[in-house]
C-alpha cells in the first residue's frame, strides 16, 4: 500500500475511529514516558522546587524555616567571597575546559591511527577518570608538598628552579588545582572523541586526499567539523563539571589559602554544613543553577547544535 | 489519561510533600530541662555516642573495650553505638544528623561549640550535679555554659604550649627560652633566626584562627562579651595580635608556607624549627615517629608570655560532651557523662588520646601514659585561654580562617582584615534570634 493510498484511507475513515486511535496513541505516549516523568518530578523537580523555596527562608537545619524574602539574595550580592568563588569557577572553565578539550582531541586523533599498544595508552589516559578524586588529590598533595621533598619541587630542582609553595601561595594555588583538573578530565573527553571519530566516514578523507589536502587541512576541515556534536557534548558536560568541582578543592586546599581557590560548591557546603545556614546555601545553589543554564546556552550557541548541522 | 492540569496538581502535591519532609526536624521528645543524673535505679537504653576522639582500631578498643565496658559492667541495661568521626568532619556529621532528626544521645564536640548548639536547642541544659566531684577550671566551664546554664561537660583538653628543642637552642647559647614579655620573646626569635638562619617558630602553619585567638589574650584582650552578643575583633589587643602575626610572617620568624597536609610530619617534627606551638596530642606521634624529640635532653616546654608580662597563657582546644534534647534515654546518658568525667575514666581517656584531662582533681604524678606534655599542661590549667563564646561561633569560626590568612599572607592589610572580621562577626551575631 502506497503512502498516498494510506493517506486517502485515513482521511476517509470514520471520525470516531480516528479520534479513538489518536487517544490510544496519546495514552501510550504518556504511559511510556511515565517512568522518566516520575523520576524527573520526584528526584529532580521536587528537590529543585524545595531548594528554590528554601532559598527564600532563614533555615538553620534545627528550627523550621522562616520566610525571609530576598534577604539571602541581597546578602549574596554583597558577599565578596561568593563573587570570588564564582570568579574562580569562571577562570577554571575558561582555562581548564579548552585546554583539556584540545589535549583530549589531539590524543584521540593520535590514538585513532592504529598505533602499536594503543589500547594500553587509551587505558592509561582514561585511568584518572575512573580513579576516586580523593585518591588523586592525595597523590597530588604529595606531588605539591612544600619544600624540597615534594615531587614537583624536586623535579624543578633538577633544572635549578627553587622550590615553590604550590598550595599555600595565593598566586600559585589556583593554577596548581587547575593542572590537576586538566589531568583528571582528559580521559573521558578523549574516549568520547575516540567514539565520535569512528563515525567519521573515511571517504571524506579519501576525497580530501584526491583534492591534495594535507594532514592539518584534513584535521581542521573534516575532523573538527565532523566532531562538532561530540564537541558540544564535551563542552557542555565539562562546563557543568567544572562548576560542580568540589572534592578536589575539599581535599587539596579547603578553598584556601585566603579563599584563593574557593569555588561556589565549596561555599555552598560551608554555608550548609559548617555554618548551618541552609537557606543561604540554597540561594547560592539557585544562582549556580542559573549560571549553568546561561553558560550552557552560550556554549550551545558557540559550538552549534548536537546534530551537527 | 492524565491531562496537563492533573499533572501540575500532582507535581504540586509531590513538591509540597518533599518540602514538608525537608523542613521537618524529626520527632522525639526533648529531655527535661536541667537534667540531673539519677543516683539509683537500673539504667536502661541504647545510647548513640558521636566522638571525634579514640580514632583507629586502638582508640576503638580503648573506648569500647575499656572505658565504656567498665560502665556497662555496672549497668548492663545500657548499650552503646559509637560513631567515630574525625575532627574535620565532625561539624558536617552533626549537622546532617540534626537535619535528619536523629542526633546522637551524647555528642562530643569542640571548645566554643556549646553556645551555638545550646542556642539551637540541640543540647539539653544540665544540672551542675552532673560534674560530681570533678574540679573543672572556671574558664572551661564558662565555655560550656549558655545564658548561665550548663549545657556540656569538658572532658579532654588539647593544650598548646610552646615546645622547644633544648639541644638545638643550647648550641646557640639559649638554655632557657622562657621570657617575661612578648617583646622579649619576639627578640629571642630574632636572635635565633640570626644565629641559625632557620625559621625559629612553627606557629603560623597551625590554624591561624586559633593563633589569633591566643594572641588576642596575650595582648590583654578577649574576643566576645560575656553574654556573647558583642564582638571585640576590632579592639586594640585583637589588632595588635594580628599585627604581631603579620610581623612574624614578614620577618621570617614563622612561616605559613611550612603548612603540611593532615597526617604528614610538621616542620617542628622535621627539625626545621627550634620552637613549635604544639598540641599535647603530638606526644604519641612523636614517640613513635621521632622518639629523639621527646627525650628529656631534647624536649622543653614553656607557656606563651603576655604583652605586659603579668602572666603566662595556655591555649586550650578541647573535647566536651553534650546531651541531646531528643535523647530517649536521658538518665542513662547523664550517668555516662558523669562517668566519663570521673577520675578513672578520664585517666584512661587521656592515655588513649594524648590529651589533658579537664579535671584538676587528678592527682599530680598520676600515670597518664608518660606524656610529659600532658603533665606540664595539667600543672598550668589555671593559665587556660580559649576562643569562642558566642552562639554565632559556628558561622564565625569558619569565616575567620581565610580573612586572618589573607592578612598574614599580605593579600589584605591588617586594617582591612580587622574591618572584615568585625563586620562578619557582627552580622553573624545579628542573625541569632
Amino acid at each position: 500500500m502506497s503512502a498516498a493510498t494510506a493517506e486517502v484511507l485515513s482521511t476517509t475513515a470514520p471520525p470516531r475511529r480516528r479520534r479513538s486511535s489518536l487517544r490510544a496513541e496519546k495514552m501510550w505516549g504518556w504511559l511510556l514516558s511515565l517512568p522518566a516523568l516520575v523520576h524527573t518530578l520526584v528526584w529532580i523537580g521536587g528537590p529543585v522546587v524545595v531548594a528554590i523555596m528554601l532559598s527564600f527562608t532563614d533555615y538553620d537545619v534545627v528550627n523550621p524555616p522562616e520566610f525571609s524574602g530576598i534577604a539571602n539574595y541581597a546578602e549574596l550580592a554583597g558577599d565578596s567571597v561568593f563573587w570570588s568563588a564564582l570568579a574562580h569557577n569562571l577562570i577554571m572553565v575558561v582555562v581548564v575546559v579548552p585546554i583539556s578539550i584540545f589535549i583530549a582531541l589531539v590524543l584521540a586523533v593520535a590514538l585513532n591511527q592504529g598505533l602499536r599498544a594503543q589500547s594500553w595508552f587509551r587505558t592509561m589516559i582514561f585511568m584518572p577518570h575512573v580513579t576516586a578524586t580523593v585518591a588523586i588529590a592525595m597523590i597530588w598533595l604529595w606531588i605539591y608538598a612544600p619544600g624540597p621533598n615534594g615531587l614537583a619541587n624536586r623535579i624543578l630542582g633538577v633544572v635549578g628552579i627553587s622550590p615553590s609553595n604550590w598550595l599555600t601561595s595565593t598566586s600559585l594555588a589556583l593554577p596548581a588545582v587547575m593542572v590537576v583538573g586538566i589531568w583528571q578530565s582528559i580521559g573521558l573527553k578523549m574516549l568520547i572523541y575516540l567514539a565520535a571519530l569512528q563515525g567519521v566516514s573515511p571517504q571524506l578523507y579519501e576525497a580530501a586526499d584526491v583534492d591534495g589536502a594535507n594532514t592539518i587541512q584534513k584535521f581542521w576541515n573534516i575532523t573538527v567539523p565532523m566532531l562538532r556534536p561530540a564537541t558540544f557534548f564535551v563542552l557542555a558536560t565539562s562546563v557543568i563539571a567544572n562548576f560542580q568541582t568540589f572534592d578536589l578543592i575539599y581535599v587539596l586546599t579547603n578553598g584556601g589559602p585566603a579563599n584563593a581557590t574557593t569555588v561556589i560548591t565549596y561555599q555552598i557546603y560551608v554555608a550548609a554544613f559548617q555554618q548551618y545556614r541552609m537557606g543561604y546555601a540554597t540561594a547560592m545553589s539557585v544562582v549556580l543553577l542559573l549560571v549553568l543554564v546561561i553558560v550552557t546556552y552560550i556554549s550551545r550557541r558557540l559550538v552549534g547544535s548536537t546534530d551537527g548541522d | 489519561m492524565i491531562n496537563r492540569r492533573q499533572l501540575l496538581a500532582a507535581a504540586g502535591i509531590a513538591g509540597a510533600a518533599v518540602t514538608a519532609a525537608a523542613c521537618s526536624t524529626g520527632g522525639g521528645k526533648p529531655a527535661a530541662s536541667g537534667a540531673k543524673p539519677t543516683a539509683t535505679g537500673e539504667l536502661k537504653g541504647n545510647l548513640n555516642l558521636i566522638t571525634p576522639e579514640f580514632a583507629g582500631t586502638e582508640g576503638k578498643a580503648d573506648l569500647e573495650g575499656g572505658i565504656l565496658k567498665k560502665f556497662t559492667e555496672k549497668h548492663p541495661g545500657v548499650t552503646f553505638q559509637v560513631d567515630y568521626v574525625p575532627w574535620d568532619k565532625l561539624n558536617e556529621k552533626l549537622s546532617t544528623q540534626i537535619a535528619g532528626g536523629t542526633p546522637s544521645d551524647l555528642m562530643m564536640m569542640g571548645m566554643g561549640w556549646t553556645a551555638p548548639f545550646a542556642q539551637k536547642k540541640v543540647f539539653a541544659p544540665l544540672d551542675e550535679s552532673v560534674l560530681g566531684d570533678a574540679k573543672v577550671p572556671k574558664l572551661l566551664l564558662d565555655n560550656a555554659r549558655y545564658n548561665g546554664k550548663l549545657y556540656a561537660v569538658p572532658l579532654l583538653l588539647e593544650s598548646r604550649p610552646f615546645l622547644y628543642r633544648k639541644d638545638l637552642l643550647g648550641k646557640i647559647g639559649i638554655s632557657d627560652p622562657n621570657r617575661t614579655t612578648l617583646d622579649e620573646f619576639t627578640q629571642m626569635l630574632r636572635e635565633i633566626k640570626t644565629k641559625t638562619g632557620k625559621v625559629p617558630l612553627d606557629m603560623l602553619a597551625s590554624n591561624l584562627r586559633q593563633v589569633w585567638g591566643q594572641m588576642t589574650f596575650a595582648f590583654g584582650g578577649t574576643q566576645f562579651s560575656d553574654d556573647g552578643t558583642k564582638c571585640y575583633f576590632n579592639s586594640d589587643p585583637a589588632v595588635k595580635a594580628l599585627e604581631w602575626m603579620v610581623m612574624l610572617q614578614k620577618d621570617g620568624l614563622s612561616d605559613v608556607n611550612q603548612r603540611v597536609a593532615t597526617g604528614q610530619p610538621g616542620s617542628y617534627q622535621k627539625g626545621e624549627n627550634l620552637l613549635g606551638w604544639q598540641s599535647s596530642g603530638v606526644w604519641p606521634t612523636f614517640s613513635k615517629q621521632s622518639p629523639e624529640l621527646v627525650k628529656d635532653e631534647n624536649l622543653g616546654m614553656i607557656l606563651c608570655p603576655t604583652a605586659d608580662g603579668s602572666k603566662k597563657i595556655l591555649y586550650q582546644g578541647g573535647t566536651l560532651v553534650g546531651l541531646s534534647t531528643r535523647s530517649k534515654s536521658p538518665d542513662a546518658a547523664l550517668a555516662v557523662m558523669q562517668y566519663l568525667l570521673s577520675n578513672d575514666a578520664l585517666v584512661a581517656e587521656s592515655k588513649s588520646t594524648g590529651k589533658v584531662p579537664a579535671n584538676s582533681n587528678i592527682a599530680k604524678g598520676t600515670d597518664l601514659g608518660g606524656n610529659k606534655i600532658i603533665d606540664f599542661c595539667q600543672q598550668h590549667l589555671d593559665s587556660s585561654v580559649t576562643d569562642g563564646g558566642t552562639a554565632a561561633w559556628m558561622e564565625i569560626r569558619g569565616k575567620m580562617d581565610p580573612i586572618v590568612e589573607g592578612a598574614v599572607l599580605g593579600t589584605k592589610t591588617v586594617k582591612q582584615a580587622i574591618d572584615e572580621l568585625q563586620k562578619m562577626a557582627e552580622e553573624a551575631i545579628g542573625r541569632i534570634k
